[in-house]
């Protein structure tokens, strides 16, 4: 058994913001591709299972549409996560880096503080 | 000197005879006499890069003779007589065709399409211009494969319905789900198009022994690009959709997969949407009470959870079935308009497909990697097959189901391994041991199909495409669910990178394991405040919350929404019904100058059917009938139908006067109520009152100048029109006869003399010959197509019209001319013939000729 100690908030801090941008992506480049392929989904379904097409049966209706949702969300969770992982990468190269100094720095300060204290 | 010319003309007509052209002799065999009054066709031509300018007219429309009264064929009329039945103008097309393109055209006659050019089926008579667009236009070839298959799929499309080939109706739509299709579709050239299997002219029934795809020639078609490709290879192919009486495993592989993704990610959903709204209840976040004792380890301590051979599969697996679904999705989803794009972007299908094998190789090299790693494990006893599903999962998958929906206060005490995370590994086993046999099947097909019988070629696809859509939805939904989104988790969990998990997310969800490790007390510090836990819960909220909203919006505009579903719906891809015929989409659009005033050959091409068949209908029979039998006056389209070709206006009963007197033909004697001042075809502007645009026009006579002079009685001030048909028969015709001649011989004076004048001071225009001319110049509408500015007349048209101020020639000669008896130099020195035929009398012609030379 290994046991490590660790600071998540300050990497977490960069996946999120990395997840925040990906969202930003895919709301503004990808929203209607994914709704296009989660349909096209959809269809496929409706297809394979031999329903009437989409647009003469409702129930096909709602499995496109029900698809069209599942692909926005699926293609949402995706590029969140990329973004997230780039974040991650970026934690790795520059926030380390920032997170020990910004430790050193706390440490140092509670270090000062008694001393003031005893003064 | 007499035998010097005897030579001469003897080597003449050696070099004419020698090279097959008698242009000199024979007055239809060159294009000067077509282009008297084609010569708008010859201007479409140049326009449209038209790929026969090389030919002239008569190349085409006839082998000798004026091609009006052998319309098309002449000397080809044996050849079209082969092809029995219908139309002068099919069979027309195809002999002219013939003429060059005998090797085209000879296994055309004999293929499935030549015997239907002879049979009367209404709507769809292939001929050699329904795939090479129009006669005149042919400025394009198949420049790419997907036109070809738009050519095809505009008859072959909507197979089935009435007057459409009897072919399968599913011929288009099973081909663009094929591979060849969708690659075709995302811009593959090198995916085969109909004709590559079916062959080019010479396509036959596929039970005609002729035929690429009959059964003894199939193998060596496929050939052509699978090498090596069998009868078994070539039996994968079917234009006919999976059945349960047809392909019956491909339609139950079909139903399988259908079935099995729709019902997992169905119940991956619920409880996805189970376990977000249990984190949304405050009992979810709430702290533990401190406890009376804690372990050693404090709750941000982490534990090692995977090794680096662990992290490396999944890091290997991450990267491949990412780039697998990035790579194959666009292909999966032909039909999908933004695919076309998004293979481009990627850097063509081509690259796309290189991507995808490279992805799928490092996908089963992580398998193997897997598979030796468990191997080793087992053997040194390191490894504990902790991932092999139990009853305790069953007993957890219950108990949890019942805490996501608040009927248990407490998450099961789930071991290493969660019930969830091993439906994860199982799945993707499943998948990776799917997704990897069919992929090497279709990787390599040919060395399949000599193992396996080439229908499971077939269900290769279909299990590799289904079960791609599975593992697509399950990674990026329930996976990326679990280990990211999950609001306690997100962003997401570090222990496909570090390998470590908090001890805290032990003691949570793997408390089993926990109790393992560090006996059954909490970590130190577990009642702590945890504002980050909560700010990443509701921020995850906060994101998926967005999602929806984005999402909701996009549904609602529900008729954007539905129309979009019926067009994902229709078979793939979509625009079957909704193709513009290739040939035609690609004619150049012209410049208006540039389209013929008489395209009547043109239309025919599409109006041939439902304009002309009209039985004894009136006026397009009749007309159509003078257009072959009268070479002089041809009723061609733009005659009636103005000068363009589809912006026609309606046709007015007063365009017949034109060419009609009233009465004839029954036609109706005008209103003379009618006011004529807008009407640019007879009426008023035919007595020069109005022009086109309802303005006075030039040279003309108005009510205020008095009557015209042609008329004769300016005192009342009547225009010249009234009461007087607008034919050709203008009133002026028979005036001078009478004695009273228009004009006062003045035309100098810039106002036409003929107006009013004459009457004015009653003289006789006996003695004013040349005014006779203009009165009659002008009461002939000559002034239609000409001005005389030397005299005065602009012409109706004053920016089209020819002006002959300095006509030449002497008076026989232009008399001759002007009955199209001969033809005569133009400004650019091409011998031609006057458009119209003269066809009032003599004296009148020569007084006119008189006043022009004057």
């Amino acid at each position: 058994m290994s046991v490590k100690s660790g600071s998540p908030a300050v990497r977490d801090a960069f996946s999120f913001a990395g997840g925040v941008a990906g969202l930003v992506v895919f709301l503004t480049l990808i929203l209607n591709a994914a709704l296009a392929y989660g349909g096209a989904a959809g269809v496929a379904i409706v297809h394979g299972l031999g329903l009437a097409p989409a647009s003469e049966d409702t129930l096909s209706k709602i499995i496109v549409w029900i698809g069209m949702l599942l692909g926005a969300l699926a293609t949402a969770a995706l590029m969140i996560i990329l973004g997230a992982v780039v974040g991650a990468l970026v934690y790795g190269l520059v926030g380390r880096r920032y997170a020990k100094a910004a430790e050193a720095a706390a440490r140092t300060e509670q270090t000062a503080q008694p001393e003031e204290e005893q003064r | 000197m007499t035998r010097a010319l005897i030579t001469t003309a003897a080597l003449a007509w050696a070099v004419l005879a020698s090279s097959g052209t008698a242009s000199a002799l024979e007055p239809w065999t060159d294009d000067h006499a077509c282009i008297q009054c084609h010569a708008n066709v010859v201007e479409l031509r140049k326009a449209s890069r038209d790929v026969h300018d090389d030919l002239s007219c008569n190349d085409c429309h006839a082998g000798r003779g004026n091609p009006h009264d052998t319309p098309v064929l002449g000397e080809l009329q044996p050849f079209a007589d082969k092809i029995d039945g219908k139309a002068r103008m099919r069979a027309g097309v195809l002999a002219a065709c013939n003429k060059c393109h005998e090797k085209e055209a000879t296994p055309w006659v004999e293929s499935v399409h030549g015997p239907l050019t002879s049979i009367e089926v209404k709507g769809e008579q292939p001929d050699c211009l329904t795939c090479h667009g129009a006669a005149h236009q042919m400025a394009w070839s198949f420049n790419k494969k997907t036109e070809i298959v738009m050519q095809c799929s505009s008859c072959h499309g909507f197979a089935g319905e009435e007057g459409k080939p009897a072919t399968s109706p599913y011929v288009v739509d099973t081909y663009r789900d094929t591979i060849h299709g969708r690659l075709l579709h995302l811009g593959n050239e090198e995916a085969a198009s109909c004709t590559d299997c079916h062959g080019v002219h010479g396509v036959f029934a596929a039970d005609d022994p002729r035929s690429t795809v009959s059964e003894g020639n199939r193998a060596k078609t496929c050939a052509q690009c699978h090498e090596g490709a069998t009868d078994s290879f070539a039996a994968a192919v079917s234009h006919e959709p999976p059945k349960v009486d047809h392909d019956t495993w491909a339609w139950i592989f079909t139903l399988f997969f259908s079935l099995l993704t729709f019902s997992t990610i169905g119940l991956l959903v619920v409880h996805v949407l189970l376990d977000l709204f249990r984190s949304l209840r405050p009992s979810a976040h709430a702290h533990q009470k401190e406890a009376l004792k804690t372990a050693t380890v404090k709750r941000d301590d982490e534990v090692q959870r995977f090794d680096i051979h662990q992290r490396i599969q999944h890091w290997g697996m991450m990267l491949s079935f990412t780039t697998l679904v990035v790579t194959g999705w666009p292909l999966k989803a032909a039909a999908v308009g933004q695919s076309t794009g998004f293979m481009d972007a990627l850097g063509g299908p081509a690259v796309v497909g290189a991507l995808h094998r490279i992805a799928g190789a490092l996908l089963i090299a992580v398998a193997i990697y897997h598979l030796i790693y468990l191997i080793i494990g087992i053997k040194r006893k390191t490894l504990k097959l902790s991932m092999l599903p139990g009853i305790k999962d069953a007993k957890d998958l219950i108990g949890n189901i019942a805490f996501l929906m608040g009927l248990r206060k407490e998450r099961p005490k789930f071991g290493k391994f969660t019930y969830f995370e091993k439906f994860d590994y199982w799945a993707v086993f499943w998948g990776m041991l799917i997704m990897g046999i069919s992929g090497v099947m279709l990787w390599f097909p040919v060395a399949t199909s000599a193992i396996l019988p080439g229908e499971a070629l077939e269900l290769g696809r279909i299990a590799h495409s289904d079960e791609a859509l599975l593992a697509a939805l399950a990674i990026f939904l329930w996976h990326f669910y679990n280990v990211h989104l999950r609001p306690t988790i997100f962003p997401m969990s570090w222990v496909w990178l570090t390998g470590r998990i908090p001890v805290e997310t032990l003691y949570h969800e793997h408390r089993e394991e926990y109790v393992k490790r560090f006996g059954d007390v909490p970590p130190a510090g577990l009642d702590d405040e945890r504002p980050w836990h909560r700010k990443a819960a509701w921020s995850a909220i906060g994101l998926i919350a967005v999602v929806g909203i984005a999402v909701g919006v996009a549904f609602s505009d529900m008729d954007a929404l539905g129309s979009k579903i019926e067009r994902l719906s229709e078979p793939p891809p979509a625009p079957i019904g909704t193709i513009t015929p290739a040939m035609r989409s690609k004619v150049p659009e012209l410049p208006a100058v540039s389209r013929p005033k008489d395209p009547f050959g043109d239309c025919l091409t599409c109006h041939d059917q439902e304009t002309f068949d009209e039985g004894e209908a009136f006026p397009h029979t009749d007309h159509f009938d003078d257009y072959f039998e009268d070479e002089i006056d041809d009723p061609k389209c733009s005659m009636c139908h103005q000068d363009s070709w589809h912006e026609t206006k309606p046709v007015l009963l007063k365009v017949c006067y034109d060419c009609h007197d009233a009465g004839e033909n029954g036609l109706p004697e005008e209103d003379e109520g009618d006011d004529d001042s807008d009407d640019d075809d007879g009426g008023a502007t035919d007595d020069g009152a109005t022009d086109d645009d309802g303005d006075e026009a030039d040279g003309a006579a108005t009510p205020t100048d008095g009557a015209p002079a042609a008329d004769g009685e300016p005192a009342d001030g009547e225009p010249a029109a009234d009461g007087e048909p607008a034919d050709g028969e203008p009133a002026a015709d028979g005036e001078p006869a009478d004695g009273e001649p228009a004009a006062d011989g003045e035309p100098a004076d810039g106002e036409p003399a003929a107006d009013g004048e004459p009457a004015a001071d009653g003289e006789p225009a006996a003695d004013a010959e040349p005014a006779d001319g203009k009165a009659l110049f002008l009461a002939n509408k000559c002034d239609k197509c000409h001005s005389v500015t030397s005299k005065g007349i602009a012409g109706q048209k004053p920016e089209k019209a020819f002006d002959v101020s300095t006509v030449t020639g002497g008076e026989d000669l232009l008399v001759k001319y002007l009955k199209k008896e001969v033809a005569k130099a133009n400004d650019e020195g091409e011998e031609a013939k006057h458009k119209k035929k003269w066809s009032g009398s003599d004296d009148d012609l020569r007084a006119i000729v008189r006043w022009l030379a004057k």
